[in-house]
C-alpha cells in the first residue's frame, strides 16, 4: 500500500506493507536519527513527532500516519546550523554515547515548541520517557533549561519553522 | 508483527467501521493509539480498523457531568483544563500515572478502558466515579455501566463489531474528594496495584464512600466490603 505523509516539512510517499512500523520505515527512508532501543515503547530511544505529539515509533504502525507530519532530528538542525536544543546538549555535555540523544532532542522540542518558558519540573516530566544510561539525567536537563530562551531568536531566523 | 495483516482501514464513520468489524469472511480489528496491536504477534488478523479519523477525540463538561472521546489520548486527558474538582482531578491523575510522556500520546481512553492492559490505570478512576461507556453497534447506541463492563472480560460484554465511542462520567455529589494513588517499582512501570478513592461527606459522616482497584485482580475492580 502507499503511504503519503509529510517527512521533516516535505511530502514524501513510501510503498509499504499495512503491518509495517514506522520505526523501520523511517529509518529505510534514510532517518537513522530514529533509535531502535528496546522496540517495545519502553526507552524513547526512538521518539518522533507525528503531528507535534513525540511518540515512540517502534509502537507506531507506519500505516496510521497517513496525511501526518513527522519530524525527525533530521528536521531540527544541522552540523552547520543546529537547532538551539542540539547546541544545548553540546555545550552541557549533555551526551556520551549519545544513542538516547535524538529521543530526548525530540521529547524536549515538542515541550519548546508550546512552551518557552519551562520549569524544572515540566521539563523531567516531558523527559519521562526517554531513558539514558549513561550521561544521566541532570546535564540534559540543563541543556534544555538553557536552551528554551535562545528558541525565539531560532524562530526568528529561521522564518517561523520550527 | 501481524504477518497475513492484508489491510488497513481508515472508515470514516462509526457505521462503515462498524461493518468492516462485522465482517464474517475476514478477521478486522481496531486499532485506537497502537501500543498493543503494533507489538501483537497474530497471524489471524486479515485487516486493521484505523478510528482517527473518527471525531471521537474531545473532553466536555456537560450538565450531568464529564464525557470524555474514546480516542482521546491519556495525554490529551492528564493535560486538559477542562477537567478540575475532586471529578476531573481523579481522571487527571490517573490518566498522568499511564507510562511516559510518550507512551500517554498514544494511549487512548478507549483502549485503555476495553482491553484492559497492564497499563490499564484509567479503569481504578472510572469504577469510583462510577462512569459508563456509550458504544454503537448495528447503527445503535447503548450505555454500559463501567461496573457491568468489567463484570468478565470487556470482550465478553461487547459484542463482535462493536465500537465503544465515549465515556461518562457523572457529576458527583457536593462535598466530595477523590484520592488516586499507583504502586510500582518505577513512575513508569505497570502498577502492582492502583487505587481510586471517592468520598461523600453529609452531616460531617461518610455518606457514601467508593473505592476501586486494579493490577491485583484479573480484571479492575471495586471494593465491596470496608472495614470501618
Amino acid at each position: 500500500m502507499e503511504l503519503n505523509f509529510s517527512l521533516n516539512g516535505k511530502p514524501i510517499t513510501l510503498e509499504i506493507a499495512p503491518s509495517d512500523i514506522l520505526l523501520d520505515v523511517l529509518r529505510k527512508a534514510g532517518m537513522k536519527s530514529v533509535k531502535r532501543g528496546c522496540n517495545e515503547g519502553f526507552c524513547g530511544a526512538c521518539a518522533v513527532l507525528i503531528d507535534g505529539k513525540p511518540r515512540n515509533s517502534c509502537i507506531v504502525m507506519a500505516a496510521h500516519c497517513e496525511s501526518s507530519e513527522i519530524i525527525t532530528v533530521e528536521g531540527m538542525g544541522t552540523p552547520d546550523h543546529p537547532h538551539p536544543l542540539q547546541q544545548a546538549f553540546v555545550d552541557h555535555g549533555a551526551t556520551q554515547c549519545g544513542y538516547c540523544n535524538p529521543g530526548s532532542l525530540i521529547a524536549a522540542k515538542a515541550l519548546l515548541d508550546r512552551n518557552s518558558h519551562p520549569t524544572t519540573d515540566e521539563v523531567k516530566l516531558a523527559l519521562d520517557g526517554n531513558l539514558c544510561r549513561c550521561t544521566g539525567y541532570v546535564k540534559r536537563i540543563e541543556a534544555v533549561l538553557a536552551a528554551a530562551p535562545k528558541m525565539k531568536k531560532h524562530l526568528a531566523n529561521t522564518g517561523g519553522s520550527k | 508483527m501481524l504477518k497475513n495483516l492484508a489491510n488497513y482501514y481508515f472508515p470514516r464513520s462509526l457505521d462503515d467501521a462498524g461493518s468492516i468489524l462485522s465482517e464474517k469472511q475476514t478477521k478486522n480489528v481496531i486499532i485506537a493509539g497502537g501500543t498493543a496491536v503494533s507489538l501483537l504477534r497474530d497471524q489471524t488478523i486479515d485487516g486493521l480498523v484505523d478510528l482517527k479519523y473518527l471525531p471521537l477525540v474531545f473532553i466536555k463538561e456537560t450538565v450531568a457531568g464529564y464525557s470524555i472521546g474514546a480516542m482521546t489520548t491519556a495525554q490529551e486527558v492528564f493535560q486538559s483544563s477542562a477537567l478540575s474538582g475532586p471529578v476531573g482531578d481523579l481522571i487527571r491523575k490517573a490518566a498522568g500515572n499511564i507510562g511516559s510522556t510518550l507512551i500517554r500520546n498514544s494511549v487512548t481512553v478507549g483502549g485503555n478502558l476495553v482491553s484492559v492492559f497492564p497499563w490499564s490505570d484509567l479503569p481504578p478512576a472510572f469504577l469510583a466515579l462510577d462512569a459508563a461507556v456509550v458504544s454503537r453497534h448495528e447503527k445503535r447506541n447503548r450505555t454500559i455501566p463501567l461496573m457491568k463492563l468489567y463484570s468478565t472480560h470487556p470482550r465478553n460484554i461487547l459484542k463482535h463489531g462493536e465500537i465503544v465511542t465515549e465515556i461518562k462520567i457523572p457529576k458527583a455529589s457536593p462535598n466530595s474528594a477523590t484520592a488516586f494513588t499507583k504502586f510500582s517499582k518505577t513512575k513508569n512501570d505497570y502498577a502492582i496495584v492502583d487505587v481510586a478513592v471517592r468520598i461523600c461527606l453529609k452531616n460531617k459522616k461518610v455518606f457514601e464512600a467508593a473505592i476501586a482497584l486494579s493490577a491485583i485482580s484479573k480484571l479492575p475492580m471495586r471494593a465491596r466490603q470496608l472495614i470501618a
